[in-house]
């Protein structure tokens, strides 16, 4: 019930709006015909009745949900009455008296909303049994009446006529009235009638029962009891020729100041001053078309702007849960068209700064986010906050907060209970917060406190604080150049059906292995149609597809059809462009140890990818060419960037071992380059198929907190690297760890030398031999094998000159790609 | 004794006793049903009206005429009686007029604008 008057009290702001607009309107229209001003009433009444509203961009109404059907529930109470203004003055006031305290049982609104509930029951139950008394004490006293025309009694008791009943509603006169004006105190009555005015003031009085408590309701009742009686004169008198006009004006004047008798009666209620009718009556003119298509407009555009309420649009609303072990927040998000993303970060404010921030981004595909706090337990002690934070469908990404010392309690806020909250691109949110206290207690806050105080950050002690900041970023469109090299989703004859259409107009395409049908020709594109035009034949022969993304889709109504094989209508040729999976492990696809995988690419033909744990390589009947390693190779993706018809490997792995880092390397095969994306010891980054592409994502070192993520759509954003000229790759598939190795050689000092070397020049090393005859020099000791080992990550030779059959007198030495020696270990 | 107007109603009723008076209150209440479409409740209550203003008695169930009905035309009077009606109409009757507390002078004004509006029309 509490929930029904709140939601009334809602309306009855709303309706408010309307009715002081339906006063100015009804001022404009003053010479428009009144039965108009009427139909404005009845856009209050329908304003009043509809629990609903549409939403339109032209609605003038602050706010549909001034009292937000919550605030009883709410930690700190507010109002939002769609002025600025008004929530300045009244929320401070609000929060003042009715915050709940934490030695409050109960939020004060529970109490004193739900005794407002029942002194509005009261009025509405008074007025509805005054009007029931009245109307059967009217009855009563009519049951002395005659007939004395069809359905109109005379009544000796009365004070002047009026219409009784709403089913069959009897017009009743005072038995002394008689003659013209009793004539046209009939029509008027009857007009009544026709009008349904018998049925509009009871309704409006009825609504007025239930918001009683709206001011501007008692005002519009009044205006409108007004409105019908000028209008229900007006309806008389638009027929009546100037004679007659006055003799009706004679009527009303005749009634009001009886000469029998003197009466005083209060005033009745709503009732239009004679003198005002009388006028209205003798200046009355018949409204001219344009005026009443003018007023018409009037009503419209008063229902259009404040009939309607204003557009929420996006948002995030909150749910709240209870938790047994943590303090849990959930959201509802609805992005919306303007917001493209959010970015979740959790800030830890200790000392006055903001010292780490996590975080994860949230796209428009996420329909429900929830934040779950639990407290991290390490063999019984409480060494840190674990922040959960899911969305519907993805793991969830837990952030560690180690907390600096022992905590006594908690305090926890998660914003806007149930609240929607509109979002603004650009524009960030605090959605939770929590609090630890070391023993010197926690000052009482919430977010939204927090908001508008960013102040308090400072001070807190220690406090979690998540916050959604919300991206203006334009989703990215890549523009693929439509040349490239397509596939058929379906099968050809023997083999994939292809189609390549190349930067200088030629196409070629493919039905299948064992098709000797080469089809080639010059194609074209113009308002969105492919067009190829074969004239490999006698007969020329035209090929239609439309373009749908990155894709072409084969017309099979307009198209001449293919030799080998029936391609039913809107077959799709996919292209290069987009991304073709190899592998992904991240995507629950284990990384094998054991065993290679291997593919082919339709544009590199007799070329076998294959992919071990720890390196890719191309296989031709050659022999391999190792492309490049990663240990592990987390996935690989096959994707045209730059728009030449072949696509690229795109890959994440790992490098290094000791101190690893996540790179993202891009090998464009077909011109023997490679890229890669690193930041050895500050980021990571990761590759990740999405809806849109292939992004990649930047996450600070140690994958603890994804810094930005974008979309991969060319390969400007990468750095080009050597690949096949490495002369590491010569040195066969021996790989080592510097860090590994030289963590040993902390321990031991033996043997070991770090300076007074003699390779201090950087030079250029062109082949494996210039290696050994570099490193050669730092050695003295007899060797008959020479071994080379190669660490990548740190580019880094090791060369090992050791006699076979003999145990010790090695000797290794250490040198940088540019033959500076790093470091020689000798042995016993 | 006062003498007074009855109203077309109350004239109606009494039409009907002084015809059939001396008459039982019952069968008053049938006639009145019959020609007036009454109920019961309020021929007594016209009745009580009329036996308070001296005009009929009602005694032991029977419904007698105080005065006669030539005897009450014949000596009609122009005394003004105040009618106190209880309170106005209720807010959600649609009625023709309500004001009634128009001094002397907002009336002649009045008048006076409806003579010139027939002035001007027979002008």
């Amino acid at each position: 019930m509490s929930a029904v008057f709140l939601k009334l009290v809602n309306l009855s702001i709303t309706a408010g709006w309307l009715i002081l607009a339906v006063i100015v309107a009804r001022w404009l229209l003053k010479k428009a015909p009144k039965w108009i001003t009427c139909v404005l009433w009845a856009l209050v009444a329908l304003r009043l009745v509809c629990p609903f509203s549409l939403q339109s961009a032209l609605s003038l109404i602050p706010s549909t949900e001034t009292i937000p059907a919550e605030i009883e529930m709410m930690q700190a109470p507010a109002i939002q009455s769609g002025i600025e203004a008004v929530n300045q003055t009244v929320n401070p006031v609000i929060a003042q008296s009715f915050t709940p305290t934490p030695a409050d049982s109960a939020n004060p609104l529970q109490i004193v909303i739900p005794i407002l509930t029942i002194i509005w029951l009261a009025g509405m139950a008074a007025l509805l049994v005054y009007a029931l008394v009245s109307y059967w004490k009217l009855k009563k006293r009519v049951g002395a009446s005659i007939p004395v025309e069809e359905n109109v009694f005379a009544c000796d008791d009365i004070p002047s006529p009026f219409i009784l009943g709403i089913v069959k509603p009897r017009i009743y006169v005072p038995s002394s009235m008689e003659g013209e004006t009793l004539d046209y105190v009939l029509t008027h009555e009857a007009a009544h009638i026709r009008r349904r005015d018998h049925w509009w003031k009871p309704l409006g009085y009825l609504l007025l029962t239930v918001y009683w408590f709206q001011p501007l309701c008692w005002l519009a009742y009044v205006l409108l009891c007004r409105d019908i009686e000028l209008a229900c004169d007006e309806r008389v008198i638009r027929e009546l020729g100037r004679e007659e006009k006055a003799a009706y004006s004679q009527a009303l004047l005749d009634c009001s100041f009886p000469r029998r008798k003197i009466a005083a009666c209060p005033v009745a209620f709503g009732e239009v001053g004679v003198k005002a009718r009388v006028k209205s009556v003798l200046n009355y003119k018949k409204p001219a078309f344009w005026l009443i298509l003018a007023a018409l407009i009037v009503c419209i555009a008063v229902a259009v702007c404040f009939l309607t309420g204003p557009v929420t649009g996006d948002c995030l609303t909150y749910v709240p849960m209870q938790s047994a072990v943590g303090q849990r927040a959930d959201f509802k998000v609805d992005l919306g068209k303007e917001v493209h993303g959010a970015t979740i970060t959790a800030e830890v404010w200790n000392g006055g700064e903001c010292i780490s921030t996590d975080c994860v981004i949230i796209t428009e595909a996420t329909k429900d986010l929830s934040l779950l706090f639990l407290e991290h337990n390490e063999g019984g002690a409480v060494t840190g906050m674990d922040l959960q934070i899911g969305d519907d469908d993805a793991q969830p990404y837990t952030a560690f907060f180690p907390l600096p010392q022992t905590v006594t309690g908690w305090a926890f806020s998660a914003g806007y209970d149930q609240r929607r909250i509109p979002v603004k691109p650009g524009g960030d949110v605090i959605l939770a917060a929590l609090s630890c206290d070391f023993g010197a207690g926690v000052p009482a806050f919430d977010c939204k406190s927090l908001m508008e105080e960013p102040g308090r950050l400072r001070v807190a002690e220690y406090m979690i604080v998540i916050r959604a900041s919300f991206s203006t970023r334009q989703p990215q469109t890549i523009e693929v150049p439509l040349a490239g090299h397509y596939q058929c989703e379906h099968e050809g004859f023997g083999g994939p059906i292809t189609l390549t259409l190349n930067p200088n107009r030629t196409f070629q395409y493919y039905e299948g292995y064992y098709s000797s049908y080469l089809g080639t020709g010059e194609w074209t594109y113009d308002g969105g149609t492919v067009t190829l035009v074969d004239n490999n034949l006698e007969a020329e022969r035209r090929t239609y597809f439309t373009v749908d993304g990155t894709a072409l889709v084969y017309d099979k109504s307009r198209s001449a059809p293919f030799i080998y094989v029936d391609l039913p209508d809107g077959t799709k040729f996919i292209s290069t462009a987009t991304p073709l999976e190899w592998f992904d492990s991240f995507g629950g696809d284990p990384i094998d140890y054991e065993n290679a995988r291997e593919t082919t690419l339709d544009e590199f033909p007799g070329v076998t990818f294959r992919a071990s744990s720890g390196m890719v390589e191309a296989v031709t009947s050659e022999g391999s060419e190792r492309l490049y390693w990663g240990m592990p190779v987390l996935n690989v993706y096959f994707c045209d960037l730059n728009g030449d018809g072949k696509r690229e490997l795109c890959s994440s792995a790992c490098f290094g071992s000791g101190l690893s880092d996540e790179r993202i390397v891009v090998v464009d095969y077909a011109n023997m380059q490679s890229y890669d994306l690193s930041d050895r010891g500050n980021f990571d980054f990761k590759l990740t198929c999405r809806e849109d592409g292939l992004y990649v994502e930047k996450w600070d070192y140690g994958k603890k907190q994804m810094k930005d993520a974008w979309l991969l759509c060319s390969l400007e954003d990468l750095t080009p690297g050597s690949l096949l000229s490495d002369l590491g790759w010569e040195a066969g598939a021996e790989i080592f760890s510097y860090a590994m190795d030289t963590e040993l050689y902390k321990a031991e000092d033996a043997g070991v030398r770090r300076e007074g070397f003699v390779n201090t020049e950087p030079m250029t090393l062109g082949s494996i031999q210039e290696v050994i005859t570099q490193a050669e020099k730092e050695r003295k000791n007899e060797y008959d094998t020479v071994k080379v080992a190669y660490d990548p990550t740190e580019e880094v030779f090791r060369v090992m000159f050791y006699m076979k059959e003999h145990l010790g007198g090695d000797v290794e030495v250490y040198m940088d790609k540019n033959g500076v020696t790093l470091l020689t270990v000798a042995g016993e | 004794m006062a003498h007074f107007e009855l109203g077309q109603v109350q004239e109606a009723f009494a039409n009907i006793v002084w015809a059939h008076a001396p008459v039982g209150s019952g069968e008053l209440v049938k006639l009145c049903e019959r020609e007036l479409h009454w109920k019961k409740p309020t021929t007594y209550t016209v009745l009580r009206k009329l036996c308070e203003r001296g005009l009929f008695r009602n005694e032991g169930g029977t419904v007698t005429a105080l005065i006669s009905r030539e005897e009450f035309y014949s000596a009609k009077s122009e005394q003004f009686v105040e009618e106190t009606f209880d309170g106005s109409l209720p807010a959600f009757v649609a009625a023709f007029i309500s004001r009634k507390d128009l001094t002397a002078g907002e009336a002649d004004e009045i008048q006076r604008m409806i003579d010139a509006f027939r002035k001007e029309g027979e002008a």
